[in-house]
């Protein structure tokens, strides 16, 4: 029996279900509950001759499972692409294939999850914001009356560009390839990517500092600035930044008190 | 009015988060623009929403990690300005609703643990039982925000037209002190990151 073939239709439908991949996220399954309803239409065409196949792949994919969501649909697809071989195969050995499901499912999910997450949350999603902030400022000083939506786009399609790409991308390509299509991503740059990311995002924010402070007047400019050193000494010493509005605000009720005025 | 209509669509958007897509649309800089343009306010959102943004930027939602709640902290406290709240105690609010939000999702990602194995029982089963689940848990989430940052933007409000002109000058000048600097630190806290990450 060959292994069935994923159509664009079936890709569709699953990935729209991973979109709630973590609408039932819960500290036991994590995102569990949510790959096993994104599975589920292709599950049961790939073992639609056996009920009894088909009631034991749910279960096998209703346990934990993890990983960075963009990272899943890599992971869906892979193991779609695993499931369907598995189906195809008599079922004296089958027990190998499945075995190599539950092992690609934990190992792949929590591998990509430090790669996925180091690129999408530590350096795409700062660098975006830093992004849409710089573009709001930019359209303000060019005089246009719609720099904050300028903003908010620029920071949707920044990160939104490379997401919605890796998503397609790994789902298709893991349905296609299989496993060999996580093996590819280790040919990518990535760590050269977030390390370019970081560094534009910190020039972002000096920019976004001038461009902010550089209208003030002498004084508000000095007190930004000063604020600024501080928060990057505090920050430094690893103080959150809501400790240090706490502190700050502690301090201009010192200075009240003393008769000054912050 | 307008009020609860920027509390729906917070509800909304703060799906994006966790629960749906995680496209980033729940970001409190687009949150804050969506809401105050809803409400005629874009700029004040946009100001509140950069703030947010700023602040909740280097809490990094890995794993099981449930960061204070940025998107709702952005949209409640857009929400309060839009209504005229003054801009110390719209910040105060909306960090208030942020780190309110996440205790509240803590304690509903805990309730869902615990039905979590009948669940699955049922699910393995086939038919509806996850996606019905699933969408009851989205909606669930979203009436909880809705009814959590119109709590405190509420309270917020009262506070503000009952009580806070009275209030000891100390206290009205260091909230007024805390929310000014908020841009500033939250521009050096992300650069401060980066750097040590470059």
């Amino acid at each position: 029996m060959s292994a069935p073939k994923m159509s664009s239709w079936m890709m569709a439908r699953v990935g729209a279900r991973l979109l709630l991949l973590q609408a039932r996220w819960d500290p036991a399954r994590m995102q569990g509950l949510g790959l096993a309803f994104a599975l589920d239409p292709w599950l049961a065409v790939c073992w639609s001759g056996e009920p009894e196949g088909l009631l034991s792949a749910r279960r096998r994919h209703l346990g934990y499972f993890n990983t960075h969501p963009i990272a899943a649909w890599l992971v869906a697809g892979i193991v779609c692409r695993q499931e369907a071989l598995a189906a195809a195969l008599p079922s004296a050995a089958r027990e190998a294939a499945i075995g190599r499901i539950h092992a690609l499912k934990a190992g792949l999910g929590a591998s990509l999850a430090g790669s996925y997450d180091s690129f999408f949350w530590g350096a795409l999603r700062p660098a975006s914001a830093l992004a849409g902030i710089l573009a709001a400022q930019a359209a303000y000083f060019l005089g246009s009356t719609r720099a904050p939506f300028w903003a908010a786009a620029a920071a949707l399609l920044a990160y939104n560009a490379p997401a919605v790409a890796a998503r397609l991308y790994g789902l298709s390509r893991g349905a296609v390839r299989g496993e060999l299509a996580a093996a590819e991503l280790a040919g990518l740059p990535v760590q050269s990517w977030i390390l370019g990311l970081r560094r534009a995002t910190v020039c972002a924010a000096a920019l976004a500092f001038v461009l902010a402070a550089g209208p003030l007047g002498g004084g508000e400019r000095l007190t930004a600035a000063l604020t600024c050193a501080a928060g990057a000494l505090l920050s430094w010493r690893g103080v959150s930044p809501l400790a240090q509005i706490g502190f700050v605000g502690l301090g201009g009720m010192a200075a009240s008190a003393a008769g000054l005025r912050p | 009015m307008t009020a609860i209509a920027g509390l729906l669509a917070l509800a909304v958007l703060e799906l994006d988060a966790v629960l749906v897509a995680q496209t980033l649309a729940s970001r409190p800089l687009v949150v804050g623009i969506l809401l105050g343009a809803l409400q005629g306010r874009a700029l004040a959102g946009a100001m509140f929403g950069a703030v947010f943004e700023l602040l909740g930027l280097c809490d990094l939602p890995v794993g099981g990690r449930l960061p204070w709640s940025a998107p709702v902290a952005a949209g409640t406290a857009t929400v309060l300005a839009v209504g005229g709240t003054s801009f110390p105690l719209c910040f105060a609010g909306g960090v208030a609703a942020g780190a309110l939000h996440s205790r509240a999702e803590a304690f509903e990602r805990k309730r869902r643990s615990a039905s979590g194995d009948a669940l699955a029982e049922r699910a393995a089963a086939g038919g509806r039982a996850l996606g019905l689940a699933l969408g009851a848990s989205v909606i669930a989430h979203a009436a909880m925000t809705f009814a959590l940052a119109g709590s405190v933007a509420v309270l917020t409000a009262f506070l503000d037209r009952r009580c806070w002109m009275d209030a000891p000058e100390l206290l009205r000048a260091g909230a007024a002190l805390a929310a000014s600097s908020a841009p500033w630190i939250g521009l050096s806290g992300v650069a401060v990151w980066g750097l040590r990450r470059a």
